[in-house]
């Protein structure tokens, strides 16, 4: 099966959380924005979408795509994990 | 009928004279104005022509606190200051912490007037609303925090509220902050205008109580907020708003060498793990408040050891990126500098940025610098040129008069002059968020990121905006103005509104437990008359769409590198968005508002236009 890499980013409290600001995560060919959800709850418990919780996909909101999350990954895509921020 | 959260009167103090005044605000506009910010643009536009200057004695101060200022609330502690500002020689408004707003009401006062002009250095005393003027020459040259503790022993009230500028402001700095209880008026320096004033300090103390209509069923409130506090602002209390660095670098928008490009290389040098693994001394709350989002700093080892100063984003971006800066001791240095020495951080640490620019471009010399290497990522560099500033030597005394100074000396400099109506930005460049650009353009008081509306967790969160986008940024900005207008008019701090639902969509329980009337559904409207009512002023004082338009650099210059390079925010599309935002406001294509929008609001009510 062909493999997708993809970039996961993890910022302040995802970073405690996880213990990383990042990692590449391999997904088959076909996997879509669903299965990080279900990767990063598997992985770190960390429920995406979320109230606590910003997704972002090459510097734009998930909820933003069109396909919602059916939008299927692409080589190399970016994913940010965030808090909601509100301001200095 | 209110019963509680208001006094119904404030204190007029003239400064020529010495004369006191008690004067009395009829409720009708309260339920126009609300009370802080409203208030404070209310007597500003009734009080203040267009052709007062600044320093003019004619140039008044207005400070008035909100119906929940005081309260048995979390955060209660906000209230307002409106003047002249000598940054942008236009109408500022701006809020702080701080106990002067409490004690203010515990004196039986919504606000205070300082008018006119003292012939000698002088602090004002206060106590229960008897005004004594004293001597301050003792405390003149004194830095923010010598003068605070000074009073207090000098008083005898570890208690007391202290209100005080720094040396910068007794030069006239025009970037200079007002501290009160080591929390700031920051931003379009007041600062400047205490000390044009020959006013030094002023000490509150407040005995009363401050009556509320339904004391129990605010203590339920507040009760109930502190565990939603907890479990939605424990980044807050953890990191404070150091926390926002690493994010705001990651999707590309954070200042960096004077705004040339808007992602920072050493990032993780001076993001919310540096802070907290190898500076992080304490936390800070203010009066009431359960997160205590203040992040004390202390340097423990190296060149900067010792320097100790309470960070947070703004200054951290400004004084680190913004500057090349990825010593985060330097940072804390710098930070503690400013705040001693009275400058506001972020202005203080635009204008190096400046000043650095201009030296690698060869526009500026050591001859200018005092002989000092003006580079970026120099923190030496940036203290110094801190200094000169606050002393007004070399290029810093030119500094030292704001981004309208410069460029009225250099008009040639206007591309590396990065300013809004003369204020010069928070730490986010709008070629990362086109709803940043507009809130820049069309905030009351210039660059501003709080009184201009913060969009960037709408334009990252929600599906309807993205942040590239321009449809809808419009009513987006004016939504979130209108919003930040009331919460600033009522008296708690933004970071805990939520807990309490003045939100975008606010509920009455917490007002009408105050004062007996809950203000619904009147919360947004009255944010939108505030809003209008102060480009009322600005309208008056000549600013219409031209001083709404963003720096060269934003509108003319791709970002050259980093995770949104290439974007910029062209003329054509900020002029889109500026027309919706008007549309939206009832404000003609021209900036001006529009005859029947006065009419609506029913402004003429409750200002004297």
């Amino acid at each position: 099966m062909e493999k997708i890499e993809i970039t996961i980013k993890y910022l302040v409290n995802f970073i405690d959380k996880t213990g990383k600001k990042l990692e590449t995560v391999d997904f088959e060919k076909g996997a879509d924005l669903t299965d990080v959800s279900k990767w990063l709850l598997n992985t770190y418990k960390i429920q995406v979408p979320g109230e606590d919780v910003m997704c972002l996909l090459n510097g734009h909101s998930w909820n933003q795509y069109t396909e919602g999350e059916k939008r299927e990954l692409e080589n190399g895509d970016v994913i940010l994990i965030m808090p909601l921020i509100m301001g200095g | 009928m209110f019963n509680g959260g208001y006094l119904g009167k404030i204190l007029r103090i003239n400064l020529s004279t010495k004369e006191i005044k008690t004067e009395e605000i009829g409720e009708k506009i309260y339920h126009k104005l609300l009370g802080g910010r409203g208030l404070a643009a209310k007597y500003y536009y009734e009080e203040v022509g267009p052709d007062v200057k600044p320093f003019d004695a004619e140039n008044k101060i207005f400070l008035f606190a909100g119906p929940l200022t005081g309260l048995t609330l979390p955060a209660p502690t906000k209230y307002q200051l409106s003047t002249k500002s000598p940054e942008t020689g236009h109408y500022l408004c701006s809020n702080s912490s701080g106990k002067m707003g409490i004690m203010l009401k515990k004196m039986g006062y919504d606000g205070m007037i300082l008018e006119g002009k003292c012939d000698k250095w002088t602090y004002l005393h206060i106590l229960d609303g008897k005004v004594a003027f004293k001597d301050a020459s003792a405390y003149v040259g004194k830095m923010t925090n010598e003068t605070i503790e000074g009073l207090k022993e000098e008083l005898g009230s570890k208690k007391a509220s202290v209100l005080t500028i720094g040396p910068s402001a007794e030069k006239l700095v025009k970037i200079s902050y007002v501290c009160v209880d080591y929390r700031a008026f920051g931003r379009g320096g007041a600062g400047a205008v205490f000390a044009s004033k020959n006013i030094k300090a002023i000490v509150t103390e407040g005995t009363g109580d401050i009556p509320a209509s339904d004391p129990e069923k605010l203590k339920d409130i507040r009760k109930k907020a502190l565990p939603i506090l907890k479990e939605t602002r424990g980044n807050h209390t953890k990191y404070g708003t150091s926390q926002y660095i690493g994010p705001i670098n990651e999707l590309g928008c954070m200042p960096t060498r004077n705004f040339q490009t808007t992602y920072f290389e050493g990032g993780d040098k001076v993001d919310h793990l540096t802070l907290f693994n190898k500076y992080h001394k304490g936390n800070v709350a203010c009066t009431g408040c359960p997160v205590a989002c203040g992040t004390e700093a202390k340097v423990y080892e190296g060149k900067y050891k010792g320097a100790q100063a309470r960070t947070e984003f703004e200054s951290i971006g400004l004084l680190g990126p913004n500057c090349g800066v990825d010593d985060f001791g330097a940072i804390v240095a710098a930070n503690q500098l400013c705040d001693e020495i009275g400058l506001d951080t972020m202005s203080g640490a635009n204008q190096v940025a400046l000043a650095m620019e201009l030296y690698e471009r060869g526009l500026i010399t050591k001859e200018d610098t005092c002989g000092i290497e003006m580079k970026f990522g120099d923190g030496d560099a940036l203290i110094a040129c801190l200094k000169m500033i606050a002393n007004r030597e070399g290029i810093g005394d030119l500094l030292a008069e704001g981004s309208l100074g410069v460029l009225a000396e250099h008009p040639e400099w206007r591309p590396y002059v990065i300013h809004v109506k003369g204020m010069s930005p928070a730490a986010y460049d709008s070629r990362g968020f086109y709803g940043n650009g507009l809130t820049y353009g069309t905030s009351s008081r210039g660059a501003c990121h709080n009184v201009g509306g913060w969009t960037i967790r709408a334009e990252l969160q929600s599906g309807q905006y993205d942040r590239f986008a321009l449809e809808g940024k419009g009513a987006l900005v004016k939504e979130i103005q209108d919003n930040r207008a009331y919460v600033d008019s009522i008296g708690i701090c933004t970071v805990v509104r939520g807990s309490m639902e003045f939100s975008a969509n606010p509920k009455g329980d917490t007002m009408k437990a105050a004062t007996g009337y809950d203000f619904m559904p009147e919360l947004i409207e009255i944010g939108s008359r505030i809003y209008s009512l102060e480009r009322l002023i600005l309208n008056r004082e000549g600013l219409t769409r031209e001083g709404d338009m963003l720096p060269d650099r934003f509108l003319k210059e791709e970002v050259p590198s980093g995770p949104i390079k290439g974007r910029r925010l062209t003329e054509e599309m900020y002029n889109q968005m500026l027309d919706d935002y008007y549309d939206a406001r009832g404000w003609d294509r021209n900036g001006v508002v529009k005859p029947e929008t006065v009419e609506n609001f029913n402004l003429a009510e409750v200002v004297d236009l």
